[in-house]
């Protein structure tokens, strides 16, 4: 009983094996290259450009139709040998910044860029200025009990 | 310095809320266009009316215009067809459409039914001179000033209230 069940789980794992290398061959028959520098530089360019319709994903991620276009159009593009900046310069041409994850250095993204420094400048004097204040308050202390000490001290010559 | 540091969290706790209450009030659908201020992109397509018509953007020439992104499978255009052709009736812009990504005997068959607000249509069964516009979902309105400029473009269904607030601007 048992060899047949584990035959039976055997056969099926291979089935979904055999499924699963189908659909491989099928989503590389949807963007076929020449090349597999290409390839790869497609599928890193589509990590990297933002879907404008979905936004909180990536064009690789997206199946909305404008993504499923500019998925073609950067295909186009790869095939036609452009360069990485040239497709980028393409899409912000006509999408705007937005459609970079990663924001230019400009004057409307410094806040985005310099702000996360800022507020660890920030954050380090808050605890140095505690810091300094705790000591301070050590310090105090110490001199008070010397104090006491020494009253104590005189008082009992 | 000491009270200042003890308000301190309650002052930065203030301000993030504020921020991140005033990010809450974008409006998030509408990207700006990087369009505004340019010329309307050049272009090589048929008339939906006529697939042995060629056009190009030199037949977009009466302005002030509004170019209209439209398609028999997007609902939101059909909820906004009856201002556009209230649009038509009443003012003196010219309405041209561009119709998206569909099939022309559809397209042609909806205008017959419902009416048609525009001049021409151009028909982009590709998609193409969409992805030169920036268009990122149907429907979408571009505004050509009398320059022959783009002043505007609004994403979602045109209503009177936007047509007030961000088209009418324009055209004085």
């Amino acid at each position: 009983m048992k060899t047949v069940i584990f035959s039976i789980i055997l056969l099926l794992s291979q089935v979904i094996a055999s499924l699963e290398a189908e659909n491989l061959e099928v989503g590389k028959e949807l963007y076929p290259f020449e090349s597999h520098d290409s390839e790869v530089r497609f599928n890193r360019l589509l990590e990297d450009y933002r879907c404008p319709k979905c936004q909180s994903s990536n064009l690789a991620g997206s199946n909305a139709p404008i993504a499923m276009d500019l998925k073609l159009e950067i295909y186009r593009l790869v095939r036609a040998g452009k360069k990485d900046s040239e497709i980028t310069e393409f899409l912000t041409q006509r999408y705007g910044d937005f459609i970079l994850y990663k924001p230019p250095f400009q004057s409307s993204t410094y806040v985005l860029w310099i702000g996360p420094f800022v507020l660890l400048f920030l954050a380090m004097l808050l605890v140095l200025a505690f810091k300094r204040n705790q000591q301070n308050k050590g310090a105090d202390r110490n001199i008070a009990e010397l104090k006491r000490q020494l009253e104590f001290d005189q008082s009992n010559k | 310095m000491k009270k200042f540091v003890h308000i301190a969290p309650l002052v930065i706790f203030m301000f993030l809320i504020l921020a991140l209450f005033s990010f809450l009030q974008r409006d998030n659908n509408q990207l700006n266009s990087v369009l505004i201020d340019k010329n309307f992109p050049e272009f090589n397509l048929t008339k939906l009316e006529n697939k042995n018509v060629v056009l190009t953007k030199g037949d977009i020439s009466n302005f002030p215009a509004i170019v209209n992104v439209w398609a028999t499978w997007c609902i939101t255009c059909r909820i906004e067809h009856p201002f556009l052709l209230e649009l038509k009736q009443e003012s003196k812009i010219n309405i041209y459409g561009l119709n998206y990504k569909d099939n022309r005997q559809k397209a042609l068959n909806l205008l017959e039914r419902d009416g048609n607000p525009f001049e021409f249509s151009i028909f982009d069964k590709e998609g193409s001179l969409a992805i030169d516009l920036g268009v990122y979902g149907a429907p979408e309105t571009f505004l050509i000033n009398a320059d022959g400029i783009i002043k505007t473009r609004h994403v979602g269904a045109l209503t009177p209230e936007v047509w007030d607030k961000k088209f009418v601007i324009h055209l004085k």
